[in-house]
């Protein structure tokens, strides 16, 4: 409601829990420490936004540290102890306010290393879990704010981009390339035979090469698994759309196109179907197949001597759609 | 192209259609039994009840469509003309839709309290204000109460518009829209070439084979809701037709309008007809902070007669029956014509437009003062029309829906229906 006739009160920045700070009055040639222009960032003399990183490194104001904590909590475990993370009100209070408050504790502990913070959640016996939780389970743990069985991570848009990339070997070619390419340059050939240092360094560069050429996947992924913009992506959804770009977008279908070393190419070259089954479960899955699963791999290639390539192509696809593939698990 | 009278809100960033070109071709209409094709009608017998809304985004101007007022301060260039009902009158603009205004019903004492084109949206959507509670889009609620499960087609789908993975809150993105900005399939439900149907069929038993081995151990919401969508997707891709008004015959077509609406609500139709529980169809470019006059009377004529070709197909077909029609926007305009000649965001006292299944024909529900400026009868607000539109759809608004084991009230417990609004 935009009501006009009631004047309302100036209200003074204030920082998250702490007092209302008044802006200094300077003249107007003095509010500049640095004049900004076209190509020089401007430095302020006074910055509100200064104010709120001090608050933020005190550590005094308990919302903030247990939000940073439950943020990075949420990144480790799937979930927030805190749940949706946007949803931080008294309403919706923590599953586990002790731990909760510890986490932010040790953040303001450690000065916000958010390095270490994450390197003892990956320690905890909560992060190390196991995501089945067996026969004899009792129901009531499976619910997820109980954290007593791991969750099922979906894959962020990237990472799926990227583990499909990796699985169909289509990034394991596209490597071998790149660092051909860079090697053929004789006086770098040299530079990296001179330490491991060095040979790090290359790799290095193979890495980023490869991701300034096959990162534009990625966004295609976006535009299909992501959330929308500006809104915390914590929440799951399947759609058909989703469903429709695997299995008729022509991005897939590339990558599952035989080339000389990459998924496809290899398996084309396996003669033994229990073989085969094992390469393509430990490319896609990275396990080996079931005695069933082997089974099945040879009794889809029944038959199929005049397509194999076709068959085998339906294989990896099923593997790449497979809520094994698609969560975190 | 980018509209540069608006006030620069999402809802103008789509582009328009020329102003004759919306104008040119107009034939007359409204002949009894043109569209009548009685193998479609017999088809619709069941029960099922849809709803369809037609979003005019931006804020339609109430004093140029459902409650003029003309020859007072507020009341602008247009005048006020008869309908198909004795004694309910709506402005000049509206000359085929005046016609079918006893298929109709007018609730003109509308208060939202807002003038928020984000927060109308979902008042109007939702029947609450946003805030706390993650309560599901109208079109969510309505798949999941009224969809049938197994259904070929999605429950909910927006034509015109990108879907919303968000707008089912608390349902689940299982019940969120299919969205087709442009009125088609995306080009991704095509299969490519060299891929057979008996292909894809045998590579997706493949794939419930691998599911199984994994859900054996594990099976969670997430992972319900991911197989789910390939079954949905393979459904989708069995009812390409449904998506094609170019199979409609080409004198209907050009009665629905040669423009992005026309094939819109076109396509609203033939969707609905194949069992589509809600669609929801947007026109644009409401929002006329400018030359409020020229943009009303250039989209409304865009508008009229498509809108009233909706009806009148609707009708004939004998599934206006089964359908509840709303014309519904965020919010309205102000009485004030402001110094551009436009009128601004207005939420005090407006109107919306309903048709079939479920109302009361010809009935006008409220009643504002003599310039517009205020309501002075039976005022309502957007949580009223929520229960009214489900009860005209059959459903008990003050029922409950499960969820996660926990019952929700699917519309505002402190709201009620328009009980006189109804049939």
């Amino acid at each position: 409601m935009f009501d006009t006739s009631v004047k309302k009160e100036r209200v003074l920045p204030c920082p998250p829990g702490g007092e209302a700070i008044a802006d200094p009055k300077l003249p107007k040639a003095e509010l500049y420490l640095v004049v900004g222009s076209a190509k020089v960032r401007p430095v302020p003399r006074y910055s509100r936004r200064e104010q709120l990183a001090q608050v933020v490194a005190q550590g005094t104001n308990p919302f903030l540290k247990r939000n940073v904590a439950n943020r990075l909590w949420a990144l480790m475990m799937g979930r927030g102890l805190v749940h949706p993370l946007d949803f931080y009100h008294s309403d919706n209070p923590p599953s586990h306010p002790e731990l909760l408050e510890l986490l932010g504790d040790y953040l303001v502990q450690t000065r916000y290393d958010l390095r270490e913070f994450l390197r003892q959640l990956a320690l905890s016996r909560t992060y190390q879990r196991s995501s089945t939780p067996g026969p004899q389970f009792p129901k009531e743990l499976l619910e997820p704010s109980r954290f007593a069985v791991a969750a099922l991570r979906p894959l962020s848009p990237e990472q799926l981009a990227w583990s499909m990339m990796e699985a169909t070997g289509t990034t394991t070619v596209a490597r071998q390339r790149v660092r051909q390419q860079l090697l053929s340059d004789p006086r770098l050939r040299d530079i990296v035979s001179l330490d491991s240092k060095r040979q790090r360094l290359l790799e290095e560069m193979v890495q980023q090469r490869l991701v300034a050429a096959w990162g534009r996947n990625t966004q295609v992924f976006a535009q299909h698994y992501a959330g929308p913009s500006g809104e915390s992506q914590d929440q799951f959804f399947a759609t058909a759309l989703q469903a429709l770009f695997l299995n008729n977008g022509s991005v897939i279908r590339s990558w599952l196109t035989p080339r000389m070393g990459n998924l496809m190419d290899r398996l084309l070259q396996k003669k033994d179907p229990d073989q085969l089954a094992e390469e393509m479960y430990l490319s896609v899955l990275t396990r080996f197949p079931t005695p069933e699963e082997r089974q099945a791999v040879a009794q889809y290639l029944q038959g199929r001597d005049q397509d194999r390539q076709k068959a085998i192509g339906e294989m990896v696809w099923a593997l790449l759609a497979s809520v094994e593939f698609r969560f975190n698990h | 192209m980018k509209c540069r009278y608006a006030c620069g809100s999402v809802e103008h960033v789509i582009g328009r259609r020329a102003f004759l070109g919306s104008l040119a071709g107009v034939t007359g209409l409204g002949t009894v039994g043109f569209f009548t094709q009685p193998a479609v009608a017999q088809a619709m017998k069941r029960q099922q009840k849809h709803l369809l809304v037609i979003y005019l985004a931006g804020g339609l101007s109430q004093l140029e469509s459902w409650d003029p007022k003309p020859g007072t301060d507020t009341g602008g260039p247009f005048r006020a003309i008869k309908t198909s009902v004795p004694g309910v009158h709506i402005c000049e603009l509206l000359p085929y839709t005046a016609k079918q205004m006893h298929r109709m019903a007018l609730v003109r004492s509308l208060n939202t309290r807002n003038v928020d084109h984000g927060m109308g949206r979902y008042q109007m959507t939702h029947g609450r204000n946003r805030g706390g509670l993650n309560v599901p889009h109208l079109g969510a609620l309505t798949a999941r109460l009224l969809h049938p499960k197994e259904h070929p087609l999605p429950g909910f789908i927006r034509v015109g518009e990108r879907g919303n993975i968000k707008e089912a809150g608390y349902l689940g993105p299982e019940y969120a829209s299919l969205g087709l900005p442009d009125g088609k399939l995306p080009p991704v439900a095509q299969r490519p070439k060299g891929l057979t149907v008996q292909d894809d069929l045998r590579r997706h038993d493949f794939l419930r084979r691998v599911n199984d081995h994994f859900l054996a151990r594990r099976r969670t919401a997430e992972t319900e809701a991911y197989t789910h969508s390939f079954e949905q997707a393979l459904q989708l891709m069995e009812q390409q037709e449904a998506f094609r008004i170019e199979q409609e015959p080409q004198k209907l077509r050009e009665q629905y309008g040669d423009h992005p609406f026309g094939r819109h609500c076109l396509l609203a139709r033939r969707l609905i007809e194949r069992g589509v529980t809600y669609v929801q169809v947007t026109h644009t470019n409401y929002d006329t902070h400018h030359e409020n006059f020229n943009f009303h009377l250039e989209q409304l004529g865009e508008f009229d007669r498509t809108f009233a070709t909706l009806l009148e197909d609707l009708a004939s077909r004998g599934l206006l029956e089964h359908v509840l029609v709303v014309v519904m926007s965020e919010f309205g305009r102000t009485p004030r014509i402001n110094e551009r000649f436009g009128r601004d965001h207005w939420g005090k006292s407006w109107s919306i437009a309903l048709a079939g299944c479920g109302i009361q024909h010809g009935a006008v529900i409220g009643k504002t003062n003599k310039n517009g400026t205020e309501v002075v009868e039976r005022e309502v607000d957007h949580g009223h029309l929520f229960h009214t539109y489900l009860r005209a759809l059959g459903i008990d608004s003050s029922g409950t829906v499960e969820v996660n084991g926990r019952e929700m009230p699917i519309a505002d417990p402190a709201r009620e229906p328009i009980e006189e609004l109804l049939a």
